[in-house]
């Protein structure tokens, strides 16, 4: 090959695993154009377009939209658009590797079957606009059933019809075709794989129950799933997946509990096997809600190998006293989630500390995802109890009372037992970073870069004469400063102090 | 090893390029064969690469020569490029392609990757008529197949405008 070379007239010069790099650095939107392009490019492509599908996002939600121009008044598609959408699953559903989608998609009758290659399925939340009823699809209906039998449900024999059973019927169908699952995930709370809503009435749903053959039958499914390592199931099933976990489920890394109700740790086995594969658990329940100390040792004891822990509500003392219990083992605990901390600070529980004398050895990181009011001073109260902080989170939008701060504080690796409270408190940190939303009053940031003697790194949003004072007069470690002023005569973006 | 030592290389045509035996070592190929065989001091053949192309490669190599993340450059999919990768890249597609056959054959996955992403940016955004028309592609589709394209494509039977 030399210079002279004619002009090559078309990529599919290029070896097929070389266009599979090209491809990879395409977006859906392009690979939907290049399967249009002629013969070849439609073949090589539509691997790569279907790979991925989020119903949600273009381009399959223009595909996939049903009567995108009557939101307001779901029906069912035309006849047409039904043989559309069959044909198109037919010809490419077998492609499909990664799929996120409503529960309450009437596709769901067209994919049983022929999706059949599926790494991922995640069913998210319903869609208002499109029509959930009816599942009859041309050539695929779901009426009988002796792989999914009715009988494991505790339903009456005439809500057989019902389009919310056949849903949960296609459901389980779904994960019957698809043995390469690894990841599976239910993100609605009333809807997942042991419990979809009967109907929606006013005065709340009505939820089909899991028979206990039901329950055998579910961990039979799932545990014929050699690859399953992420499990988000739903409300009605998650206690006692949770519990068998260890027995059947040996490789699974990841679970999410989806239920409303506080977890009840009485359901489950007095002594349970210890799974130690999990690494991550999170409960997703709701906020005004926490996780009592006996659960919380079940867990611990449970799933000695778990790193990321995430547990809704506040922190209560007695959650910090279970964790804390000498004959309970943390240690391999890294990021600890919780959604409010507001009763973490109340004198009594942090009493309840005092006593247990906790100590979070291996938390590095801790995230709060709630937007309560927080007493500021308190939080950093609590700070003494994770010697190995490295990175302490608050939401973006957390406002804190008194005084007002929003950011995140990290690097206090060193911290020690040397954290004091009050007045006299001397905080370890060594880097402060207060973000463009934080609202902290001028005496607070005196005082605390005044008690913050290791403080290396610093981004404030105001330059102010008694804070640099302070910076420079008890801040020896100090090696950068920097100030977010929008002010133009200022100084400028940074400044360097070097102590 | 010697920092300065320095490589022998024939293109496909026989032409000779001598080259510091660093810049080699961004070759996965060629520092793997370095490392197995030792410096012989012959020259290395490669029959896949015309000159004209591997003047391109080793132009690439020297200017990426003291790149501490030049394996790791390119893991972002959706990275920028640079400006001196963008200007390297305005080739004709002729030289585009053998540039992609000798990264892939020479293994050197910053250029590989650089080159399948111009390549693909080429692509995006386009409509299919465009892209045809930028890789000269005839469309052979039939009447019907393209109308079932079409509606496959959520654009029912309207032209795209």
């Amino acid at each position: 090959m030399c210079s002279t070379t004619p002009v090559i007239t078309d990529t599919m010069y290029l070896p097929p695993e070389l266009l599979a790099h090209i491809a990879s650095f395409l977006d859906a939107e392009s690979c939907l154009a290049c399967v249009s392009v002629c013969r070849q490019w439609n073949q090589f492509f539509a691997p790569y377009l279907w790979h991925t599908v989020k119903v949600s996002e273009q381009p399959w939600s223009r595909l996939f939209s049903v009567h995108p121009s009557s939101s307001s008044h779901p029906s069912l598609p035309s006849q047409q658009q039904q043989q559309l959408l069959s044909c198109l699953i037919k010809k490419y559903g077998r492609y499909i590797r990664v799929l996120e989608m409503d529960t309450a998609w009437l596709l769901w009758g067209a994919m049983i079957g022929r999706v059949n290659g599926l790494l991922s399925l995640t069913f998210s939340r319903p869609s208002p606009s499109l029509a959930r009823s009816d599942l009859v699809f041309e050539g695929c209906q779901i009426e009988s059933s002796e792989m999914v039998p009715y009988w494991i449900f505790d339903i009456q024999p005439k809500d057989y019809s019902s389009p919310d059973f056949k849903m949960t019927l296609a459901c389980w169908h779904m994960i019957l075709y698809n043995r390469d699952l690894q990841h599976i995930a239910f993100q609605q709370q009333h809807q997942g794989l042991g419990d979809v809503p009967l109907k929606v009435q006013e005065d709340g749903d009505h939820v089909y129950q899991l028979t206990p053959a039901g329950k055998s039958f579910l961990i039979n499914l799932l545990s014929r799933l050699p690859d399953l390592q992420h499990i988000e199931i739903g409300q009605n099933a998650d206690d006692f997946l949770l519990a068998s976990l260890a027995e059947h489920f040996p490789r699974v890394t990841s679970f999410v509990h989806l239920g409303t109700m506080a977890f009840d740790p009485s359901v489950l086995p007095r002594f349970p096997g210890r799974h130690s594969s999990l690494q991550s658990l999170s409960f997703k329940m709701s906020d005004f809600l926490s996780i009592e100390a006996e659960q919380l040792r079940w867990i611990i004891t449970a799933f000695p190998g778990l790193q990321h822990l995430s547990v809704p509500g506040y922190f209560s003392g007695a959650l910090l006293g279970s964790l804390g219990w000498d004959d309970v083992d943390n240690g391999s605990i890294m990021t600890l989630s919780v959604s409010d901390f507001a009763y973490t600070t109340m004198e009594a529980d942090l009493s309840v500390f005092e006593k247990a004398r906790i100590t979070f050895r291996g938390v590095k990181e801790l995230k709060r995802t709630g937007e309560e009011y927080e007493m500021f001073g308190d939080l950093f109260r609590i700070l003494r109890f994770f010697p190995c902080l490295e990175q302490f989170e608050f939401a973006r939008d957390a406002v804190f009372s008194d005084p007002l701060v929003g950011g995140s504080i990290g690097g206090c690796g060193g911290m020690g037992g040397g954290f004091v409270d009050g007045r006299d408190s001397v905080y370890r940190f060594e880097t402060l970073a207060l973000g463009y939303e934080a609202r902290l009053s001028l005496d607070a940031i005196e005082q605390l870069t005044s008690q913050s003697p290791f403080l290396r790194r610093v981004t404030l949003q105001d330059i102010h004469p008694a804070v640099v004072r302070a910076l420079a007069y008890s801040c020896q470690a100090l090696e950068f400063v920097h100030f977010n002023t929008d002010e133009p005569c200022s100084s400028p973006e940074a400044g360097y102090h070097d102590c | 090893m010697s920092a300065h030592s320095q490589i022998l290389l024939t293109s496909s045509e026989g032409t000779e390029f001598i080259i510091d035996r660093d810049i080699a070592d961004k070759s996965m190929l060629l520092k793997c064969m370095l490392e197995d065989i030792g410096e012989i001091g012959q020259a290395v053949p490669l029959p896949n690469v015309s000159g004209p192309i591997l003047t391109k490669v080793i132009e690439y190599c020297t200017h990426h020569r003291d790149d501490p993340n030049f394996l790791s450059a390119n893991d972002d999919v959706a990275a920028e490029i640079d400006e001196w990768d963008l200007e390297y890249c305005k080739v004709d597609q002729g030289t585009l392609y053998e540039l992609i056959l000798a990264a892939n054959y020479l293994d050197i996955k910053p250029l590989m990757d650089l080159t399948c992403k111009t390549v693909a940016n080429m692509i995006k955004a386009k409509s299919p008529e465009e892209i045809r028309k930028t890789f000269n592609i005839t469309n052979d589709f039939t009447p019907e197949e393209e109308d079932q394209v079409r509606r496959e494509n959520g654009k029912g039977s309207r032209r795209l405008s």
